[in-house]
């Protein structure tokens, strides 16, 4: 397992690890930045985050996200790897092994901090009246759907997510390019998530 | 460094709400937003006369809408004329100028009146933001039902006591098209016709190849095998094909063998057009596409009826769904814009490519002539295929446009060949784009493109263009009425931060996002916060130094789209705010454009 990282920003409560099945009834404390203003979702050094969304209670998401990306990351590694192996050995000298070893090693370092990194990233707030979402490494996002937005929402869990024991949440809305999902829940979260968001997106809704 | 200027200064304010009662002079890209005068031009003049300079934007957008409700009221009266600005309209034209109403006076008239009647659809959640007018029960009513007046016949309705006036002359009790209905009979042979020339195409030349001599008999008798079972599948089907209005619903019953019903609710309905290619128009019949938002597989074609079937489905199902019964004769529209082929031409010829494109023409044409050159043949095929794309495509497809608004919608009607005429309900156009090329911009030209849902893919490309040409005025003029209750004028555009600067703007309204862009072709796009299926912030590693994040706006699919890159941090979290927050005020207004003639809210909303 991946050892429990706290970024700069301070504690998101991460889902623990070793909980079981109902991590999401435990009541996670409460962003509590100790600049005095709020998280912004990374988009900036500064906290930014204002009105409404200085009080967003943002959760983190399990560290066997972390896990999930990093297999999913070692598969196409071992992939390419393999390929490059059988290259070196029919037609390059020996060297080229080595060369080629080192680069893979070190592609599996970075994917591991880049997981590391990700799963740090990816959290959510259930506003008022509206889902947001936060996530990226490089390139930093932030997503908000308004709930009466929300048309279906899905739960998904990949063969890796399965082993993993985590499930994937996934909104969608009119708008067809939007690619909003929660990740790294552990299934009973996952499950209680889509609940709440499908009863709100009928309280909210406002028909099509 | 800009930059760093910049953070501190007034761009991190201004998405502040203006402050209630404020006078804002609505000046949008040099336009007097809400000037009732002689700015609006003269022939937008009807609409800019309602009794509240806010109320045909904030209630019923295509403006005959809330004379409608103070028609059918039980509580009669003034109870329309709800601003306080002024109720006749030579107090308002005065007063409306330059007055803007708070958003807190617009939302509730100063005293409601009494509720007569009990409310029979009232919807549930917290009454305190509806209106008080209830709608009078659709079955009993003796007074012919009727859409509102048409807004050029003058706008008399705020003083005159609010009796129902006599049904319109023209198929006042005529019932709606109520019980099933099969297509036109001509459709039958149509298609035999349409289906044994392809084959004759395909099979028939090979069949009189084949056989020098035995050629033609067996042609014939192949064709007139085919014409047979042909003429009885479409016989068996046009007998079994029917449609029904029945309640909320669109029946429609299909095949003999394969036996399918379908039910579709109309409010749910979109759009609706009625299309006829040259040989259908030529034998008086039209065909009647019903979009529906619900992806690729849900539009709803009748082909063939007569036109004056279509004519008659067209304004029931719109009827329908406005929450009108069906036998509702349509109403009056009034004209608002006729492209003359003249300004049709000119902005086609004033595009770069065509120019381009002929300069070449005729450069290759001389020389090929000059030097008796074939070869010069080569390129003249893809430009002429250019121009062909790009001149005589849209001068067929747009020939002859006329745009007309009325209380059901705006009517578009298009085409020299193909001759569409397309309805689009208030409250179904989600984003609205306003285009000006390089030339078009010297001559005064824009070009309106809007997102409508449904339209998707092939559809999105017939539909996409709501006005092709037309003077820059009236496109944002019109977005006015395509986005009911929309104040964009009110927007203060906050340029980019950086080098992007003024060429790509935002502004934030209660009520919508405005982005303008681009400097050489200049686009403005306006999303009403009620249309925004989601909103993102993004910054890059780059952006993350500068502390900027770019801003996407997602509606639903179609060519609009709006992207506002170099905001500052704390900016796009105020966006996403008041965003949320005008989203949640739609919500409470209104329950989605179904209905939207009897719905007892003011605040039509579109999903």
């Amino acid at each position: 397992m991946f050892p429990r990282i706290r970024d700069e920003r301070g504690s998101l409560g991460h889902v623990d690890d070793d909980s079981a099945g109902d991590a999401a009834s435990t009541a996670r404390p409460r962003m509590e930045p100790n600049t005095g203003s709020a998280w912004d979702g990374g988009l900036s050094s500064s906290p930014a985050a204002d009105g409404e969304f200085a009080q967003l209670e943002w959760r983190g998401v399990s560290q066997k996200l972390a896990w999930h990306r990093f297999v999913t990351i070692l598969a196409t590694l071992v992939a390419v790897g393999g390929v490059g192996v059988v290259v070196a050995i029919v037609w390059l000298p020996p060297a080229a092994l080595l060369v080629w070893g080192g680069v893979v090693l070190g592609a599996a370092v970075v994917a591991l901090a880049y997981s590391r990194a990700a799963a740090n990233r990816w959290c959510w707030a259930e506003g008022a009246t509206d889902l947001v979402i936060a996530y990226g490494v490089l390139v930093r996002q932030v997503v908000m759907v308004p709930y009466g937005r929300i048309q279906v929402v899905d739960v998904t869990v990949s063969p890796v997510e399965q082993w993993l024991g985590i499930a994937t949440v996934r909104v969608h809305t009119a708008a067809t390019t939007i690619d909003a999902c929660v990740c790294g829940l552990t299934e009973t979260e996952a499950t209680q998530l889509r609940t709440r968001l499908a009863n709100r997106s009928e309280t909210f809704t406002t028909g099509l | 460094m800009a930059t760093e200027r910049r953070r501190g200064s007034p761009a991190d304010v201004e998405h502040s709400p203006a402050p209630p009662g404020a006078t804002v002079s609505g000046s949008w890209f040099g336009l007097r937003w809400n000037n009732t005068g002689a700015g609006a031009g003269a022939d937008t003049n009807g609409a800019r006369q309602s009794p509240s300079p806010r109320g045909s934007a904030t209630t019923g957008g295509f403006s005959g809408l809330p004379a409608l409700r103070e028609v059918r009221s039980p509580t009669g009266g003034s109870t329309g004329t709800s601003s306080p600005a002024g109720d006749t309209p030579a107090a308002s034209a005065s007063a409306s100028a330059h007055t803007e109403l708070s958003p807190d006076s617009r939302e509730h008239p100063a005293a409601p009146p009494p509720r007569l009647a009990p409310a029979t659809r009232t919807p549930e959640p917290s009454p305190d933001h509806y209106s008080p007018h209830t709608p009078p029960p659709l079955s009993s009513s003796r007074s012919s039902p009727q859409w509102a007046r048409p807004p050029a016949s003058g706008r008399d309705t705020g003083s005159a006591p609010a009796v129902p006036g006599p049904p319109a002359e023209r198929g006042g009790g005529e019932p709606g098209p109520e019980g099933p209905h099969q297509l036109h009979w001509l459709t039958v042979p149509l298609r035999v016709l349409l289906v044994t020339t392809v084959m004759f195409a395909v099979v028939g030349v090979l069949l009189l190849e084949l056989e020098p001599d035995l050629g033609p008999v067996l042609t014939m008798a192949v064709t007139l095998l085919f014409i047979g079972a042909t003429g009885a599948v479409c016989l068996a089907d046009w007998w079994t094909h029917t449609y029904e209005l029945s309640g909320d619903h669109l029946l429609l019953r299909r095949g003999l063998v394969h036996h399918v019903e379908r039910e579709v609710p109309l409010s749910r309905l979109q759009t609706v057009d009625t299309v006829c290619p040259l040989l259908v128009r030529v034998l008086g019949l039209a065909e009647v596409r019903i979009e529906l938002a619900g992806g690729d597989r849900s539009e709803v074609r009748l082909a063939y009826l007569s036109r004056y079937e279509a004519d008659r489905l067209r304004s029931a199902l719109i009827a329908h769904a406005a929450g009108l019964p069906g036998g509702t004769p349509p109403p009056e529209d009034r004209p608002l814009f006729v492209l003359g082929t003249p300004m049709l031409l000119t902005a086609l010829v004033a595009q770069l490519p065509v120019l381009v494109a002929f300069g070449g023409l005729l450069v290759l044409a001389v020389v090929g002539l000059a030097f008796r050159e074939p070869a010069v043949l080569g390129a003249v095929i893809p430009l002429a295929l250019g121009l062909i794309r790009g001149f005589l495509g849209p001068l067929l497809r747009y020939g002859g446009f006329r745009a007309a608004v009325a209380p059901d919608g705006l009517r578009l009607r298009f085409g020299l060949v193909q001759r569409r005429d397309q309805t689009v309900p208030p409250g179904r156009v989600h984003a609205v784009r306003v285009v000006e090329p390089l030339l078009w911009q010297l001559l005064g030209l824009a070009r309106l493109d809007a997102n409508i849902a449904g339209h998707v893919g092939e559809r999105q490309m017939d539909s996409a263009t709501l006005l092709p040409v037309v003077p820059r005025r009236l496109a944002f003029e019109l977005t006015h009425h395509l986005l009911p209750g929309v104040d964009p004028g009110r927007a203060q555009l906050v340029p980019a931060r950086g080098l992007r600067g003024r060429t790509a703007e935002l502004g934030v309204t209660e009520t919508a996002l405005v982005a303008r862009s681009g400097v050489l072709c200049r686009t403005a796009v306006i999303v009403a916060h009620s249309a925004v299926q989601s909103i993102r912030l993004a910054s890059g590693p780059v952006e993350r130094w500068l502390g900027r994040v770019s801003l996407v706006v997602e509606t639903v699919p179609g060519p609009v789209r709006l992207h506002a890159p170099a905001r500052g941090v704390r900016e796009g979290w105020r966006v996403l705010a008041r965003v949320s927050s005008g989203v949640d005020r739609g919500r409470m207004r209104g329950h989605g454009p179904e209905r939207w003639v009897t719905r007892t809210d003011r605040w039509p909303v579109r999903n």
